[in-house]
């Protein structure tokens, strides 16, 4: 999976494309380092080019939520579409995440 | 009566031919008389034949009412256990089902969700201890560097100690003690890094444990929740499907053994009928008396005009009104009456009569 990361005023953008699987979680835990240490109150992931996500990446998405609300921030999760769509249905991400 | 009147008004020539008029008009009443006295035997048996079927088609009636009452009962009884689900020792409805059911299986998928995180919370600290482990093993390195500088110092320091004789024994001691702690830390040394290479071993193995446990992709999983509550959508469907036919069944059931309790009711016109017979057969046994009466009275008036046996204008009046009846077996049963009252013989041209009357059948059955 490919991410890239930019810092805006007051928002840290995440955007993630490609399939997010186990074998990213070494590059997610970056995303989860800087996310805590910048100074913004919002945390957005991008996921419209995003085309696959497995069970640990929801794992993963679910510490991102943890961190965020350690370190008072808002995280919201945007554009998902097929099969992320789907699973994020089937997990009930609505109720955890702010998803537009 | 007729022949007083005829003879007192007309000649003596014409009292041959009052005669032959007063014998036709007694033909005629025998004639009738007999068909009365057989509607009389006939009547009650055609009554008692109504009477009997309708008893036994009320019976058969209040049977199948019975039946069609009872099938209704059974098929509401199915009703109320389709509509509900036994659940440990409780009678749950198909919507509480679907309900507990749906809950159960986002319990599931939540509890998924949550082996998922802490085991990438788990794998980020083993791949931490696993870097600090790595960099235990490193300062191990150092410290064998470190007293292998030690104990070189240390013995150059004897050498040192022992040119300054006297003056170096003092030296020599610390240098001593200095090169047995360099031993010392080395022994430790080596101990500590056999410990942390077992470490080091457990928590690789692990943490290989661990990611297969990470790797494992439940969104098939988490799919079949998907799935299952459709299934049982479906099924709930169904059963509430059935339940409406079978509720349509109960309803019919219900209906059919109402109509047929009114169809009783109905039947029960049959004592009516008996009435009615019993009366009619009463009004023809008078009549039949009344036509005997005249019969005796003309009989002792007219010695000579009573028709006898089996005479043409019997014959006449009876076949007049034997093409009245329809049915050969009750023509038949006329004949008889009229042959046991004596007006026919039982003889040859008796039947020769029953015979003519015959060939004008028109059978209804």
């Amino acid at each position: 999976m490919a991410i890239t990361k930019h810092l805006k005023k007051g928002t840290y953008d995440v955007t993630l494309s490609g399939n997010f699987t186990f074998d990213d979680h070494t590059d997610f835990r970056d995303v989860l380092q800087q996310m805590s240490e910048a100074d913004v109150r919002h945390v957005v992931f991008h996921m419209n080019k995003l085309e696959f996500i497995d069970s640990a990446a929801l794992g993963m998405l679910l510490l991102a939520r943890d961190e965020a609300q350690k370190h008072q921030k808002n995280l919201a999760i945007s554009g998902a579409t097929g099969q992320v769509k789907k699973m994020f249905d089937m997990a009930r991400f609505d109720t955890l995440f702010a998803m537009n | 009566m007729t022949e007083n009147v005829l003879r007192l008004m007309t000649p003596e020539k014409d009292v041959a031919e009052n005669n032959h008029n007063a014998s036709e008009a007694m033909a005629v009443m025998i004639a009738g008389s007999a068909a009365l006295k057989m509607l009389s035997m006939l009547l009650p048996t055609a009554a008692k034949d109504v009477e009997n079927a309708s008893q036994d088609l009320t019976t058969r009636f209040k049977k199948l009412a019975e039946n069609a009452g009872a099938q209704s009962n059974t098929v509401q009884a199915l009703v109320s256990t389709i509509g509900t689900i036994t659940l440990d020792d409780r009678r749950v409805s198909l919507d509480e089902f679907i309900g507990l059911f749906g809950k159960t299986l986002d319990d599931s998928v939540t509890k998924m969700l949550l082996v998922s995180k802490k085991a990438l919370s788990m794998v980020y600290s083993m791949e931490d201890a696993i870097k600090n482990l790595h960099e235990i093993e490193k300062f191990s390195k150092k410290i064998q560097e470190i007293t292998k500088q030690t104990n070189l110092l240390a013995f150059n320091a004897l050498i040192e100690a022992a040119r300054a004789g006297e003056k170096g024994k003092g030296f020599g001691v610390v240098a001593n003690e200095v090169k047995s702690l360099s031993t010392e830390i080395t022994a430790l040394s080596n101990d500590m890094r056999v410990r942390t290479g077992i470490i080091m071993k457990s928590v690789t193995d692990g943490f290989s444990v661990l990611k297969e446990v990470a790797t494992t992709d439940m969104a098939s999983n988490i799919a079949a929740k998907d799935t299952l509550e459709a299934l049982m959508q479906g099924l709930v469907q169904q059963s509430e499907a059935s339940m409406k036919v079978m509720s349509g069944s109960a309803a019919s059931s219900r209906e059919i053994s109402n109509t047929i309790q009114g169809m009783i009711v109905g039947l029960q016109f049959q004592d009516r009928n008996t009435q009615i017979t019993e009366n009619a057969v009463g009004i023809i046994h008078h009549c039949v008396g009344v036509f005997e009466d005249i019969l005796k009275k003309e009989e002792c008036l007219m010695e000579n005009s009573a028709p006898p046996c089996d005479s043409p204008e019997i014959h006449k009046a009876v076949e007049a009104l034997a093409s009245s009846i329809k049915l050969g077996e009750i023509r038949q049963k006329y004949i008889e009456v009229l042959q046991n009252s004596g007006a026919l013989a039982k003889s040859a041209i008796g039947d020769a009569v029953a015979q003519t009357v015959n060939q004008q059948d028109i059978e209804l059955f």
